[in-house]
């Protein structure tokens, strides 16, 4: 994906940006920033990841290399007055002793990429797949027999369909990388 | 050899508790079965994964600043220099102006000065009925015309529009009224006017 922006294809450029915007997003909003705010780091993240792709080949590490953008771009920001950070700054503050102090810092930020990721991947799974997963994984999750019902399908179909919807997820995510 | 003989559903089984017998599967994974070992990592990866996308909306930024990032592709090559990106702030607004080439067809033009640093631009804006016909020139702070490589003007849902450049000026012959973002490649930045009211 990255060799086909460089030699100039807008198409795969547009399919990395669908892919990593709620990634970018995410992580600023996880930051403190208001969604304005984050909208525009979103912006000269993008321009800083175009003018870099030439260093980064590899797409794997494309959310650890994100990732340290947006933490500089968000504590810069943050000391120049140019954003107010929501939330208790106290809790802030915690929050970026907290980032670089962990056991693996790179878990929170590795979590919400497969969160990115699952979603684009949900979109292309069909209207059954989506609505199972959802009553068998969602927050209201329900016991198979109440999916069954809300479903119309036999209860001994769920646990193979849920099976088959998970499989093809999976597909999907090989397909972008994972 | 170590033939894999667990299906998919057998190890999602087992990782949910939904086995009557794990036995089988835990002998099968203490073989050392490198295909159900990645499964079982995918899975317990990803479930977790799985439960927090359904469970709150796609987070994600404006279509404006998504359709400013697709931009990008066509308006320079990949790769180059970093450019800065430039602010402008709106530093006159003014009603009633005299500019060369302006039609005076419709309603009062308007001009706007917005200033990034040592770039000024000037926006003249000649409304009509449905649309404005908006003109721009940037200069240097000593009056030298910057031209501009290209100008996007991109609305709150996204969709953008190139301007025509002409000589040393910019011309959008037809944005209908709204809120637009616009944005400058110069030589060696952008320049982004924020929130450029159009027809109001």
């Amino acid at each position: 994906m990255i060799a086909a922006c460089l030699a100039g294809d807008a198409a795969a450029w547009d399919a990395l940006i669908t892919r990593y915007q709620g990634f970018i997003f995410a992580l600023a909003l996880r930051y403190g920033l208001s969604a304005a705010d984050a909208d525009d780091l979103f912006q000269d993240v993008s321009i800083k990841l175009y003018r870099h792709l030439g260093e980064l080949r590899e797409v794997r590490r494309l959310s650890g290399w994100l990732a340290a953008v947006i933490r500089q771009e968000v504590w810069g920001r943050w000391r120049r007055r140019e954003v107010v950070l929501l939330g208790d700054l106290s809790e802030v503050e915690q929050s970026w002793a907290d980032w670089g102090a962990g056991p693996d810092p790179e878990q929170e930020v590795l979590a919400l990429e497969r969160e990115n990721l699952v979603r684009i991947s949900l979109d292309s799974l069909g209207e059954e797949c989506r609505r199972l997963l959802a009553l068998l994984y969602g927050p209201e999750a329900t016991g198979y027999a109440e999916a069954a019902e809300r479903l119309g399908m036999p209860l001994g179909s769920v646990g193979p369909r849920r099976a088959r919807c998970l499989a093809r997820l999976r597909k999907k995510l090989e397909e972008l990388g994972y | 050899m170590n033939p894999c003989n667990v299906t998919f559903e057998e190890l999602l089984d087992y990782h949910e508790q939904r086995l009557a017998d794990r036995g089988p599967v835990e002998r099968h994974l203490g073989s050392g079965c490198t295909e159900c070992a990645e499964r079982l990592s995918w899975l317990r990866q990803f479930l977790p994964a799985l439960s927090s996308a359904l469970g709150s909306p796609a987070p994600g930024p404006s279509a404006r600043a998504a359709a400013f990032a697709r931009a990008l592709a066509r308006t320079e090559a990949p790769g180059g220099p970093a450019l800065r990106t430039l602010v402008a702030h709106l530093v006159f607004e003014g009603r009633d102006v005299s500019m060369p080439g302006l039609r005076r067809t419709g309603g009062e033009p308007r001009q706007r000065v917005y200033e990034a640093e040592a770039v000024v631009v000037n926006l003249w804006e000649e409304p009509s009925e449905e649309s404005a016909y908006l003109i721009g020139q940037a200069y240097s702070r000593e009056g030298t015309a910057l031209v501009p490589a290209s100008v996007e003007a991109v609305s709150p849902e996204g969709r953008s529009w190139r301007a025509e450049v002409r000589g040393e000026e910019f011309h959008f012959p037809r944005l209908a009224a709204g809120s637009y973002e616009l944005l400058l490649k110069m030589a060696d930045q952008w320049v982004r006017l924020r929130d450029v009211r159009v027809g109001d």
